[in-house]
């Protein structure tokens, strides 16, 4: 158990490092990422500017509920936004190469991709 | 031309092999439908609904816009994966760009899609709403036409996302930025004649995401349907604005290619 947890953490730590290469890149993800969780809050202030009250529901309520859930959202993607990936991975053949590894296939999995964007959702989901 | 009439031909012939993956889409448009129009249900009942507009006519609205999402097949998928495999580089030399391949086949699958949306969508959502929406049928009918072409404008803009991969190497990014841009300033989940006036609405009619969702379904809130040849010039100008963005964007993408090599 111990021995995957730091196996994970390592390769979390990796993920970032490769991620964090491609500078041009990450600028232009960050920014879209925050872009693309904020743009729901106009979207609120439009509905909710409309009818201030939905079944019982404020403006206040919709924006700290989003917050909670874009964060939590986030916080998955940070440990486990590899695993949605798996299908892909079998529909592509690649699963073998990856039984043949003396690791947990899933831990592996699990923080495989797109690493970056979770911080843009846990801060969208702090400002909410 | 008839080269790209059989890329649609296979493309539409593929797409509607792939069952399971239309039923499920389906499906989730269902939801959406069923979300949205409970949503404005709650709303007036509450109090707050907007005076001049019928619940159904609204109902009619979110159902016909949450529509056009789900019309278009996710090309900016099939192209960011193209440029991140490489594979791009094989189709640079065939006798087709490569561009109008990929828009032709996607034009195919949204053919596909249409068939489907508008005969079994159009239905369940009459079975779920009621009733037709105050103009008639022939407002639906006018605005299924310009829904169609807003789904050619939303699928050059999938080109323009599915091109970025070049610079972001990851196009999803800007799909999902794109995409909220378009809830919020095509009129989606709200009617642009709603929008508070800070947000400048008069303004939003003109943009090419209120000319794809938020002016097409309007004509089911207006009372008549005088405004659809000039939704249609709007349609028609913004499908040639984008289409030559998209050929510019895939020159400067080919430079690119050449000078990483292929």
């Amino acid at each position: 158990m111990a021995g995957n947890l730091r196996f994970f953490l390592a390769l979390l730590r990796m993920t970032f490092k490769s991620a964090a290469m491609q500078r041009q890149a990450i600028l232009i993800r960050a920014g879209f990422s925050v872009i693309t969780h904020l743009i729901y809050i106009p979207v609120w202030v439009v509905i909710f500017s409309i009818a201030p009250d939905i079944g019982g529901w404020t403006l206040h309520h919709a924006m700290v509920a989003y917050g909670i859930s874009i964060a939590c959202w986030g916080f998955v993607s940070l440990i486990a936004f590899g695993l949605r990936t798996i299908p892909e991975q079998i529909d592509h053949g690649e699963l073998d190469a990856y039984l043949t590894y003396p690791s947990l296939f899933c831990s592996r999995r699990r923080s495989a991709r797109r690493a970056i964007r979770v911080w843009g959702r846990c801060c969208s989901g702090l400002v909410c | 031309m008839l080269k790209y009439f059989h890329f649609a031909r296979i493309a539409f012939g593929d797409h509607m092999s792939n069952r399971l993956r239309m039923f499920t889409r389906f499906l989730i448009y269902l939801v959406l439908l069923w979300v949205m129009v409970e949503m404005w249900r709650v709303i007036y009942h509450s109090g707050h609904a907007p005076h001049d507009i019928p619940f159904v006519d609204m109902a009619w609205y979110m159902g016909i816009a949450q529509m056009m999402f789900f019309l278009s097949p996710r090309l900016f998928v099939i192209i960011d994966d193209d440029v991140r495999s490489g594979n791009l580089g094989y189709f640079l030399n065939r006798p087709i760009p490569y561009l109008w391949m990929r828009f032709t086949e996607g034009g195919g699958a949204l053919c596909g899609n249409v068939l489907i949306y508008y005969s079994a969508g159009t239905l369940l959502a009459y079975l779920y709403i009621g009733e037709l929406p105050s103009n008639g049928w022939g407002a639906l009918v006018l605005v299924m036409v310009l829904i169609f072409v807003a789904s050619l404008i939303h699928l050059l803009f999938q080109v323009i996302s599915g091109l970025s991969a070049l610079w972001t190497n990851d196009a999803i990014f800007i799909y999902h930025s794109y995409q909220k841009m378009f809830l919020l300033l095509g009129g989606i989940y709200v009617p642009i004649s709603l929008y508070p006036d800070f947000m400048g609405g008069t303004f939003l009619k003109f943009l090419p995401f209120a000319a794809m969702v938020g002016d097409p379904c309007s004509l089911f809130l207006s009372g008549h349907t005088d405004g659809f040849w000039s939704i249609l010039a709007l349609q028609i100008f913004w499908l040639i604005a984008v289409g030559a963005g998209a050929w510019a964007m895939f020159g400067r993408a080919l430079r690119k290619v050449e000078i990483n090599g292929g």
